[in-house]
C-alpha cells in the first residue's frame, strides 16, 4: 500500500506540470521560482456579467497561484499601486515575524506607490493562501492561493489537482457594509422569523419566539452579511460563470479548497462524489472519507476525489443558506450537472447559546467569565466542546459530515510535551451594537499582548460566549487541537469555534516576535476582535 | 508472543495491574488480520488495549505554570524602527474597533389627513461617534401643510454613553422651535427592551423651571421579510399648566400609531397607517390617516 502510494505520487509529480490547473478559465499560470513580483492595483471584476470594483494582484482576482517548494528561499517583491497603504500576509506560513505582513504588528506596511520585498525560508508544504491585512482590501479581492510542494515525494497520491478558492464579493463597498452593520446589524438578514411564517406553522412556535425575543436574541442570526449583498465565487467566478475543472475519468483528483471569504463559512459538498480529506490547513492528515465539509473562513482542506465519466457540481452553501458558490468538475468542457437547490436555513438552538440545551434559564454569568456590558451581550453558561459535532446546519443531514475529531495528523506531532500552563480566552460580542472582542476588550482599547515565553507549550481554551461561529486564526504558528488524538493531534492555523462551544489547543510558542491573533470574519476583526500575541525569550 | 498476548486478552483475565507492569507496550503496529477474533469482544479487554498507549502530546494534562509578563514595545521596532512601527500600530488599533460611525434615521416622515386638513409630521434622530460615546441629535415636530408655520417642533442634542448591553444614557439640551421660545436641560435613557421594543424615556427641565417628561416606544413586527407593522406610542407629560404653549399638566399629549411599511430596501420603506392623537385641554383627540416614508442612512 505504502509502496503503491509512493510510486503513484512520483508518477503524479512527473505528469503534474502540463496538467496543472488546466481549466476552462482562471488560474492559468502559477508564479514560482526564487523571485516573484506581485503588483497590487484597483481593477474591475466582472461577476456573472456585472462589473464591480475590486483590488487585484497582477490584474487578477483572486491573485495568481504562488507555487513554492519546501526548503527553498522565497523572495517576493510586492509593488503597491494603490493610493493607500497595503500589505500581503502569508496565511499559515511559518515565516519570521517581521516578514508576516501585518501593518502595525510585524512591519510598518507598504506605502502607497511603494514596494516591499519579503524574504523567507519555506519551512513547510501544503495548501495555503495570502491576503492583504490593510483596511478593507481583502474584502475587495486582494487574496490568492499559495501552494508549497514538499521537498521529497508527496505522501498524497494524485494524478491531477485543482485549486478551489471560495470567496464572497459584493458590489456594496466594504465601508458601507461595515457602517450598515453598526447602524442596523440585522439588516442583511432576509430569513427572519415572520408572523406569516408563524401562521403557516414554520420555524419556532409562538412561545419559543417570545422566549428568544425576551432575551433579545434572534435564532436566525447566523450570518451578518448574506447573499442579499454577496455573490459567492469559485476562483473569482460567480454561479452563472460556472468555473469548470476538467479531469480524465478514473483519475485521482486533488482539490485544494481554500475559504478566502470575508464573512462566509461554507458547507462544501459534491453530490455523488465522496471526498477523502488528506490535508487540513496545509498539514497532512490520515485520509478520512466524508460527504460534506464545513469550512470556516481562512481554513483550507485538501481532498481526493475519484470521479467517473460524468459531470459533477461542487456546491459551497453559505451556512445561512442565503446563497451558494457553484463550480463544475467534468471530463469535458461545456458539461454541467444539476446544482441542488439551497437547503433550509437552520435555526440556532439553546445549545448554541451555551445553555446545554436547557431552555428558559436565566443568564447569570459564570465566575471566570467577562462581565456583561455594552460589549458583552451574553456569557455561555455551560459551554461545551463541540469538536465532535457537525457544524451548525449539518446536524440533520443524512450523509457523512467531517468533524474536527475525525482529523488525525499523519505525522508525529513535533512537540509532545505536556503544556506547562493553560489559558482561557473568551470570544465575546454584542450583536445589537455590533461590537466584537476577546474577553470583552477590543483591539482599539490597547490591551497588553497575550504573552508567551519562547519555546513554552501552553494549553489554550477558546470559549465562545456568542451565538455565532468564529474562525480564530493565530499567525506564525500551528497549534494542535486537543481532540483525543495524543501525539497525532491535527495541526491548524485557524479553528472554527461553534456557537456556545469551546475549542482547546496546545501551542508551542516557537516563533519569536509579535503575531496577530484574530477572528477571521473580517468585520468582526475590524470591530475589535483581535489581539497581539507576543513570543519572547524569558528575561532572567 | 503475539499469540500469548492475544490469548490473555481473549481469556478476559487481563487486568489493569498487568497493563501497568508493561508500560509503553503498543499494539497499534501489530497485524491482527489473520487472527480469529470473536464478534463480541469482552469489554474489559478492548479497554485494556486502549490503555496500552502511553499518554502523549495533547492527551497529557496541563501544568499550573504562570504567564510571563507582557513585553513592552514591538519586536519589529528592532528591524523597522520604533517610530514607523508606532505610527502603523496606532493606525492598526484604530482600524480594529476604534472607528467612528454615523447614522440618521427618520422613523416618521409623513403626511397626515384628518377632517380634510392636511398636515405633516417628522420624528427622527442622528448619531455620530464610537461604540460607547456618541453625539446624538433628535428632532420631532408637526405643522399644517396649508400654512407656513409649525404647530409643534423641537430639536435636542445629547452626549450619549452606552452603559449596559442594550441601553444608553444621554444628557444634553432641548430647544423648542415652535410656540414660546423655551430651552431645556435634557436627560434621556434610550435602548432596546425585552421582546425587541425600542424605548426612550426623557426628562426636560426648562430654564424657567418647567418640567416635562416623555415616554416613547415602538416595535417592528415582521409580517414577511419586507412587510413590517410598527405599533408605536408616545406619551408627553407636563408638571405644570403652560397656557402659552397650549399644554395642561399631567398627560399633556399622546400619540398611538400603527404604521405598515414595505422595505423596498432596508433603508427606504414607504408606509401607510393610522395615528390617534390626544391633546389635554380643549383640543381632545383625533384620528388621522398617515402616508410616509421611513428611511435611514
Amino acid at each position: 500500500m505504502t509502496i503503491l502510494s509512493t510510486r503513484r505520487s512520483v508518477l503524479a509529480a512527473a505528469c503534474l506540470a502540463p496538467l496543472l490547473s488546466r481549466t476552462a478559465s482562471g488560474h492559468a499560470e502559477a508564479l514560482s521560482g526564487p523571485d516573484i513580483t506581485l503588483r497590487i492595483a484597483r481593477q474591475d471584476l466582472v461577476v456573472d456579467g456585472k462589473p464591480t470594483r475590486a483590488i487585484g494582484i497582477n490584474g487578477q482576482v483572486p491573485g495568481p497561484l504562488l507555487r513554492l517548494r519546501e526548503g527553498s528561499d522565497a523572495t517576493i517583491t510586492v509593488i503597491n499601486d494603490l493610493d493607500e497603504d497595503s500589505s500581503i500576509h502569508w496565511h499559515g506560513l511559518l515565516v519570521p515575524s517581521v516578514m508576516d505582513g501585518v501593518p502595525g504588528i510585524s512591519f510598518p506596511g507598504i506605502p502607497a506607490g511603494g514596494r516591499f520585498t519579503y524574504r523567507f525560508r519555506v519551512r513547510q508544504s501544503g495548501t495555503y493562501w495570502y491576503h492583504s491585512h490593510s483596511g478593507f482590501q481583502e474584502q475587495l479581492g486582494l487574496y490568492g492561493p499559495l501552494v508549497i510542494d514538499p521537498a521529497g515525494a508527496d505522501p498524497v497520491a494524485y494524478d491531477r489537482e485543482h485549486v478551489i478558492v471560495l470567496s464572497d464579493h459584493s458590489a456594496m463597498s466594504p465601508d458601507a457594509i461595515m457602517t450598515r452593520l453598526k447602524q442596523a446589524p440585522d439588516s442583511f438578514n432576509f430569513q427572519k422569523q415572520t408572523l406569516a411564517g408563524l401562521a403557516r406553522g414554520r420555524g419556532l412556535d409562538a412561545g419559543a419566539r417570545l422566549r428568544w425575543a425576551g432575551m433579545r436574541m434572534s435564532p436566525t442570526d447566523i450570518a451578518d452579511v448574506t447573499g442579499a449583498v454577496y455573490t459567492y465565487l469559485v476562483n473569482g467566478q460567480g454561479p452563472q460563470q460556472n468555473w469548470t475543472g476538467l479531469f480524465t475519468p478514473g483519475e485521482r483528483v486533488r482539490l485544494r479548497l481554500i475559504n478566502a471569504s470575508s464573512m462566509t463559512i461554507f458547507d462544501v459538498r459534491i453530490p455523488g462524489l465522496a471526498m477523502s480529506v488528506v490535508q487540513a490547513d496545509g498539514q497532512d492528515v490520515r485520509p478520512v472519507e466524508t460527504d460534506e465539509i464545513q469550512i470556516g473562513v481562512a481554513e483550507t482542506y485538501d481532498v481526493i476525489v475519484h470521479p467517473a465519466d460524468r459531470a459533477y457540481t461542487l456546491v459551497a452553501e453559505g451556512i445561512d443558506r442565503s446563497g451558494m458558490a457553484v463550480a463544475t468538475l467534468a471530463p469535458r468542457a461545456g458539461m454541467r450537472a444539476d446544482a441542488p437547490p439551497l437547503r433550509a436555513r437552520p435555526l440556532l438552538t439553546m445549545q448554541d447559546m451555551g445553555m446545554g440545551g436547557m431552555p428558559g434559564m436565566a443568564m447569570s454569568p459564570r465566575k471566570d467569565a467577562p462581565a456583561l456590558g455594552p460589549g458583552v451581550q451574553m456569557v455561555a453558561m455551560m459551554p461545551k466542546d463541540r469538536t465532535g459535532e457537525p457544524g451548525l446546519g449539518l446536524r440533520d443531514v443524512n450523509h457523512r459530515v467531517l468533524v474536527y475529531r475525525d482529523l488525525v495528523a499523519r505525522d508525529d506531532n513535533p512537540d509532545v510535551r505536556a503544556p506547562s500552563r493553560s489559558l482561557d480566552i473568551h470570544l465575546t460580542g454584542n450583536m445589537e451594537r455590533y461590537m466584537w472582542s476577546f474577553d470583552g476588550v477590543k483591539m482599539s482599547d490597547d490591551p497588553a499582548p497575550i504573552p508567551f515565553r519562547l519555546g513554552e507549550r501552553v494549553r489554550v481554551r477558546l470559549i465562545n460566549d456568542t451565538m455565532m461561529g468564529h474562525p480564530i486564526h493565530l499567525h506564525g504558528h500551528f497549534f494542535e487541537l486537543v481532540t483525543g488524538h495524543g501525539g497525532h493531534a491535527p495541526r491548524k492555523h485557524t479553528v472554527l469555534v461553534q456557537p456556545g462551544g469551546t475549542v482547546t489547543f496546545d501551542l508551542t510558542a516557537d516563533n519569536p516576535g509579535d503575531w496577530a491573533f484574530h477572528c477571521h470574519l473580517l468585520y468582526h476583526m475590524h470591530a475589535g476582535m483581535m489581539r497581539v500575541v507576543s513570543v519572547r525569550p524569558e528575561v532572567a | 508472543m503475539r499469540r500469548f498476548v492475544c490469548a490473555l486478552l481473549l481469556s478476559g483475565g487481563f487486568s489493569d495491574a498487568w497493563a501497568a507492569s508493561m508500560p509503553g507496550m503498543d499494539m497499534s503496529g501489530m497485524d491482527m488480520t489473520d487472527m480469529q477474533m470473536p464478534v463480541a469482544k469482552p469489554k474489559a479487554a478492548a479497554e485494556a488495549v486502549v490503555n496500552l498507549h502511553p499518554a502523549s502530546g495533547t492527551d497529557l494534562p496541563a501544568g499550573h505554570g504562570t504567564a510571563p509578563v507582557p513585553p513592552v514595545g514591538l519586536y519589529a521596532s528592532g528591524v523597522y524602527g520604533a517610530q514607523a512601527m508606532q505610527a502603523s500600530h496606532d493606525a492598526m488599533m484604530a482600524d480594529n474597533g476604534g472607528r467612528r460611525f454615523s447614522m440618521v434615521i427618520l422613523n416618521i416622515a409623513e403626511l397626515q389627513v384628518a377632517d380634510g386638513r392636511p398636515a405633516y409630521r417628522w420624528d427622527g434622530e442622528g448619531w455620530w461617534g464610537t461604540d460607547l460615546d456618541r453625539l446624538v441629535v433628535k428632532s420631532e415636530g408637526r405643522g399644517p401643510l396649508t400654512r407656513n408655520r409649525l404647530d409643534d417642533a423641537e430639536a435636542d442634542a445629547f452626549y450619549s454613553r452606552a452603559v449596559t448591553r442594550y441601553f444608553d444614557v444621554q444628557a444634553g439640551v432641548r430647544q423648542d422651535l415652535a410656540g414660546p421660545n423655551r430651552t431645556y436641560v435634557a436627560f434621556a435613557v434610550e435602548g432596546l427592551a425585552p421582546e425587541w421594543f425600542e424605548t426612550e424615556a426623557s426628562l426636560f427641565i426648562a430654564t424657567d423651571g418647567r418640567v416635562l417628561g416623555r415616554l416613547e416606544g415602538w416595535h417592528d413586527s415582521f409580517l414577511t421579510q419586507r412587510l413590517v407593522l410598527q405599533p408605536r406610542a408616545e406619551l408627553d407629560f407636563a408638571a405644570q399648566d403652560d397656557r402659552r404653549a397650549g399644554r395642561v399638566s399631567g398627560l399633556s399629549e399622546a400619540e398611538l400609531g400603527l404604521r405598515l411599511r414595505y422595505e423596498v430596501w432596508r433603508q427606504l420603506a414607504p408606509y401607510v397607517g393610522a395615528s390617534w392623537t390626544y391633546e389635554g385641554g380643549q383640543a381632545g383627540s383625533a384620528l388621522q390617516l398617515v402616508l410616509g416614508v421611513r428611511s435611514f442612512f
